[in-house]
């Protein structure tokens, strides 16, 4: 349980960073979950995890309204979950368990988002609806709008630690049962899926460069990749 | 600094301002942090406790990065209504309004479009081969560079005033923002290729479904489905698949 709340506290603090904050990447699962995995002793397992995570969302771009997954929630319970799992009794297939953390990643930044929303619609329809009275004085004001401020910033961390709190427990305990349900066909088709999930990462990417100008640019560095790698 | 604020003051904004976006709302938009920000200097640049915050809490919206820009410039249009020269309030609300829309544009296609998907690509090339050193350099180098963009922001604003809206016309931008294109299609390229030549670490007869699941996958991404939905139902299928197979 401690873990869970050090996850959640986490996720809350990463959380201020990319919705009130000024988004310094940490809260990419990229970074998040290397850092849970850190936190938790399994580092490498959570970069594995934290880097599929972030080849698939690489083609959401978080501009003029989108609907994104919750990037925070799919970085934090991916990698916890599969740092939770590794750290286990008994000899754990580091593999399947990756496999598992990311699919419990995925899972969790869709939840997230949609149950996040809600809650984060409250707070914007009561911050939309806050009015100052014409006689008030600018000093009343100014307290006013730092008490809201202050708030505001406390109700991001204490919504999406929670919520990330509350996915962390499920997503382990869902994990913990998937990965004892293991037998030859679902770690076959676990290690199936992702190897397959590089392919995601290749159309996410070239997605992401689909409407750009120097796309012929891409193709060829691209290429030259691929040539310079095959030589070595 | 010769003005009434000095180099603390602008300070004490620029660090309300990193928490601009917590107080975004749908009807004002960032009106509340802009609002939240002044009031760190409201006691210097409205001494009788007039209508300065109230003044500016109308609607505005800007790009987070380049807030701090317009707030310095607001900064020094009110100082200078304020030492008698002639600067009326619609003059103030114009200068706003005239630099959050351009501003807004270039912060979504410098930094969202540009500075962010190339940090992040950098970050995938590092965490593929395992380098946390190559992690840790981009997400230090990210924040010194957006960070000390909003601290200049403040200064370059305050100091220029009126002059910012020609400070900011120019080709310089477009030159910047030509070289941050390049280099993130550049990495973005590199990152395609790390990945295309791991096809055939798995087998060659791999390299088949990967190709057909890129190409569906980029198919279903051009009508807006998103990636993460396609990852998701691919696993039953896969597992449902080796059950079939065996």
């Amino acid at each position: 349980m401690s873990w869970f709340i050090t996850l959640g506290v986490i996720a809350g603090l990463l959380a201020v960073d990319q919705r009130a904050g000024w988004q310094s990447l940490l809260a990419q699962p990229v970074f998040s979950a290397v850092l849970v995995g850190s936190i938790l002793g399994e580092p490498w397992a959570a970069l594995a995890v934290g880097v599929v995570l972030e080849l698939i969302y690489l083609s959401i771009i978080p501009m003029r309204g989108v609907k994104t997954p919750d990037h925070i929630a799919a970085g934090v319970v991916g990698g916890g979950t599969t740092s939770l799992l590794l750290r286990g009794p008994g000899e754990p297939h580091i593999a399947f368990v990756c496999a598992v953390g990311l699919f419990v990643g995925l899972v969790a930044g869709e939840l997230g988002a949609r149950l996040a929303l809600p809650m984060f619609g409250l707070q914007n329809r009561f911050l939309s609806s806050v009015e100052f009275s014409p006689d008030a004085s600018g000093r009343r004001i100014a307290r006013r709008v730092f008490l809201l401020h202050a708030s505001s910033v406390g109700f991001i961390f204490a919504v999406e630690g929670l919520l990330v709190l509350a996915l962390c427990a499920g997503g382990y305990y869902a994990g913990e049962r998937f990965t004892g349900l293991m037998n030859g066909a679902l770690v076959h088709g676990a290690m199936g899926w992702q190897s397959l999930l590089t392919a995601i990462g290749v159309a996410s990417i070239i997605h992401l460069f689909w409407q750009h100008r120097l796309r012929n640019a891409l193709a060829v560095c691209a290429v030259l990749v691929v040539i310079l790698l095959w030589l070595v | 600094m010769t003005g009434r604020l000095g180099k603390w003051d602008l300070f004490r904004v620029f660090l309300r301002l990193l928490f601009l976006q917590g107080l975004l709302n749908r009807r004002g938009m960032q009106n509340l942090g802009l609002a939240s920000a002044l009031g760190s200097v409201s006691r210097k640049l409205d001494p009788g406790d007039n209508s300065l915050l109230l003044r500016h809490l109308s609607f505005f919206n800007c790009n987070p990065n380049f807030v701090p820009l317009v707030l310095g410039g607001v900064l020094r249009l009110e100082e200078e209504k304020l030492e008698g020269r002639p600067v009326s309030d619609q003059d103030i609300d114009r200068f706003k309004k005239a630099l959050a829309g351009p501003l807004a544009a270039m912060g979504d296609m410098l930094i969202m479009g540009s500075a962010k998907p190339l940090a992040l690509t950098f970050a995938c090339v590092f965490a593929i081969y395992k380098l946390p050193i190559g992690l840790l350099a981009v997400i230090l180098l990210y924040n010194a560079a957006i960070l000390s963009c909003r601290l200049w922001g403040v200064y370059f604003g305050y100091a220029k005033g009126w002059e910012l809206v020609g400070a900011l016309s120019g080709p310089r931008f477009q030159k910047i923002l030509s070289v941050a294109e390049g280099a993130s299609v550049g990495v973005g390229g590199v990152l395609l290729g790390i990945l295309l030549s791991r096809f055939s670490d798995n087998g060659f007869a791999m390299v088949l479904p990967e190709a057909a699941v890129a190409t569906i996958t980029l198919y279903l991404l051009r009508r807006d489905v998103p990636a993460s939905w396609v990852a998701i139902i691919l696993l039953p299928t896969c597992v449902f698949i080796a059950l079939l197979t065996g």
